[in-house]
C-alpha cells in the first residue's frame, strides 16, 4: 500500500487525501478509516496533515449584492448594444447580393481613399506669411517665385503633377512671377472663394485686402474668373491693364496703368504718381500695422508724386512729412498728421 | 449545488444563444471570479471590468467558442489572462516600459483564525500567515487554486497554462517551505513545554 510511508507532507499533497478532508464522501470516510483502522500508527501524521489543510483557508473578497447587479446590468447593456449592431448587419448582409457587395466595398473604400487623400492635402499645405514692414520671396515647387508683401499670406499644396493645375491662394498682397510648363498648365490663383487669376505664363500683381480685390498685369496674358451674384464674368487682361472688383458693388473696372507703380513695392520702393493721401494712409494701415489719426481731414485729398523707400518706415514718414509740409508723428502704432501752418 | 455536469450542460445551451443558461453561468462564477481577480489586484473597479470583459466576449464568440469539459477551467483560465493582461498594460501606462507577464498574487490567512485564545497556538498561525506572506505570487496561485478552490492538479496547471509536473513541484514547494517554518515554532514550543 504506497500509503504506509507517507509523511504528513506526502498526505497533504495527496489528491485522494484532500477530498477526504475537504469534501468527504461515504466511500472516502470509509476506506480512511480502515486504513486507519490497519494502520494505527500513522493516526498523529494524519491528523496533523488533516489540520495543515484544513488551515489552509484564505481571506475571502465577498462582492456586495451592489456590485454584483453592477456588472450584470453593465453586462447586458453591452450584449444588448451588440445584439443590435448585429441584427443590422446582418440586415444589410442579406439585403446585397454579391456583385453590389463588392461594389459597395470598393465604393467604400474609394470615398475614404478620397476623403483622406482631401484630408491630408489640406493639412499639408505649404504656408507662408508675412509681418507688418516685411516682404519675402518665395520659389514654387514648379520654380515661379512670388514676391510676398506685408501683412499677407500664401499657400499652396506640397505636391504638383506636371499635368494638374498649379493652384495658390494668397491674402493680402503679392506678384507673382509664373513660368510657362511644356505641358502649359493652368496658374490659377485664389484670392476668394469667388476671385481667381488664371494664366499659363506672365508677370502680374495681386491685391486683396478688405473687400477689395485687385489685379494689375506687367506682362503676358491673364485670365480672371469673377463670380458675383447671379453673375459669372471672365475677363482677358492685357499689360499695363489694372483690374479691380469690390464686393457689394457689381461688377469690376478695368483701366490703364503703368504697372511698375503697382509692384514697385516688390523692389522696396513705393512710387506714387498723384496719389491721393488716402491711400498712402491705407498703405501704411495694410503694411505696417499702424493706425493714422489726421487732425485735418483736408490732406485726404491732395495728391502725391514722386518714389520713396519702402524699407525704412521713418524715411517714408520724412518724405511724406516733407513734401505734404505737415508734421507726422509716429506714437508706438499711431501716426499723427498735424497740420504745421495750422499749429 | 451545482455539478460540473450542470456545467456543461449550461455551457452548451449558452452557445445556441439560451440568456438564461448564460445568466445562471455568471450567477455560479461572479462570486468566484471576483475572489480569485481580487488576489491579483486591490482595484475593484479593475476586477469588475475584466468579468464584464470576460462575459462579454463569450456572449460575442458564443457561436464559435467549442465544447469544454470543464466550464470552470475555460471561465478561470480566460479571466486570468484577461486580468493579467489589463494589470500590465495599465502597469506599462504608467512606466512605458515593455510588458512582462509577471503579476502579484495576495493571499492572507482569514482575521478571524488567527484570533485564539491559545498563546502557542496564536504565534505559530502568526507564523504560518507569515511564511504565507513570504511565497512567490506563482505558489501563492497555485496554493489557491488548489486548496481554497479545490481544483485537481491539472486543473490548476492549465489555469496557470504550465505543466502538470510544475505545477506539482510548485504546490510541492510551497507546503514544504510553510511545513518547515512552522516545524521551527514547533520545535521551540515543545522546548518550551519540556522545561
Amino acid at each position: 500500500m504506497k500509503y504506509t510511508y507517507y509523511t504528513a507532507e506526502d498526505f497533504i499533497l495527496d489528491e485522494s487525501f484532500q477530498r477526504w478532508v475537504k469534501h468527504p464522501t461515504p466511500e472516502a470516510s470509509l476506506f480512511w478509516e480502515n486504513w486507519l483502522t490497519a494502520n494505527p500508527h500513522k493516526r498523529d501524521t494524519i491528523e496533523e496533515a488533516r489540520q495543515a489543510l484544513l488551515e489552509l483557508h484564505f481571506t475571502e473578497h465577498t462582492p456586495t449584492e451592489e456590485v454584483y447587479d453592477e456588472v450584470w446590468e453593465r453586462i447586458n447593456q453591452a450584449n444588448t448594444l451588440y445584439d443590435q449592431q448585429q441584427k443590422s448587419k446582418i440586415i444589410l448582409y442579406y439585403s446585397l447580393n454579391n456583385w453590389y457587395k463588392v461594389a459597395a466595398v470598393f465604393a467604400g473604400m474609394l470615398l475614404t481613399a478620397l476623403v483622406l487623400y482631401y484630408i491630408f492635402n489640406l493639412q499639408k499645405h505649404i504656408e507662408y506669411t508675412t509681418k507688418y514692414g516685411e516682404t519675402q520671396n518665395i520659389t514654387l515647387p514648379d520654380g515661379s517665385t512670388i514676391i510676398l508683401n506685408a501683412n499677407s499670406k500664401v499657400s499652396y499644396a506640397p505636391n504638383w503633377t506636371n499635368t494638374s493645375i498649379r493652384e495658390v491662394w494668397v491674402e493680402g498682397e503679392a506678384f507673382f512671377s509664373v513660368i510657362h510648363t511644356k505641358t502649359h498648365q493652368k496658374f490659377v490663383v485664389h484670392t476668394t472663394d469667388n476671385f481667381q487669376v488664371e494664366v499659363l505664363g506672365t508677370q502680374f500683381n495681386v491685391y486683396q485686402r478688405k473687400n477689395n480685390t485687385r489685379v494689375v498685369l506687367k506682362e503676358g496674358q491673364v485670365k480672371l474668373n469673377i463670380q458675383q451674384e447671379n453673375l459669372e464674368e471672365q475677363v482677358v487682361m492685357k499689360p499695363g491693364e489694372l483690374v479691380e472688383v469690390r464686393e457689394q458693388i457689381k461688377g469690376y473696372t478695368k483701366k490703364v496703368v503703368n504697372p511698375e507703380l503697382f509692384s514697385a513695392w516688390t523692389k522696396n520702393e513705393f512710387i506714387f504718381s498723384e496719389t491721393p493721401v488716402s491711400e498712402i494712409i491705407t498703405l501704411l494701415e495694410e503694411n505696417y500695422g499702424l493706425s493714422v489719426v489726421l487732425k485735418d481731414r483736408s490732406v485726404l485729398k491732395r495728391t502725391i508724386t514722386g518714389s520713396v523707400p519702402s524699407e525704412n518706415l521713418e524715411s517714408l514718414l520724412f518724405a511724406l512729412s516733407e513734401a505734404l509740409n505737415y508734421r507726422i508723428v509716429q506714437e508706438n502704432n499711431q501716426i499723427i498728421f498735424r497740420n504745421k501752418s495750422i499749429k | 449545488m451545482h455539478t460540473p455536469l450542470h456545467d456543461v450542460e449550461l455551457w452548451n445551451k449558452f452557445r445556441k444563444g439560451d440568456k438564461e443558461a448564460y445568466a445562471l453561468l455568471y450567477k455560479i462564477y461572479f462570486r468566484r471570479l471576483y475572489n480569485y481577480g481580487r488576489k491579483f489586484t486591490s482595484d475593484t473597479e479593475c476586477v469588475k471590468d475584466c468579468i464584464q470583459d470576460l462575459f462579454t466576449k463569450l456572449w460575442r464568440n458564443k457561436s464559435t467558442v467549442g465544447e469544454t469539459s470543464s466550464v470552470k477551467n475555460y471561465l478561470f483560465c480566460s479571466f486570468r489572462r484577461i486580468l493579467i493582461d489589463k494589470i500590465n498594460h495599465q502597469k506599462k501606462d504608467a512606466l512605458s516600459e515593455e510588458i512582462d507577464d509577471s503579476y502579484t498574487f495576495e493571499i492572507s490567512l482569514p482575521y478571524e483564525s488567527l484570533l485564539i485564545n491559545h498563546q502557542a497556538e496564536a504565534e505559530r498561525k502568526e507564523e504560518l500567515a507569515r511564511a504565507i506572506q513570504a511565497l512567490s505570487s506563482r505558489q501563492k496561485e497555485a496554493i489557491f487554486l488548489k486548496f481554497y478552490e479545490s481544483n485537481s492538479y491539472e486543473e490548476v496547471a492549465s489555469i496557470m497554462t504550465i505543466s502538470t509536473k510544475s505545477l506539482y513541484k510548485l504546490v510541492a514547494k510551497a507546503i514544504n517551505t510553510l511545513r518547515e517554518s512552522v516545524k521551527k515554532t514547533y520545535f521551540l514550543l515543545s522546548l518550551l513545554l519540556l522545561i
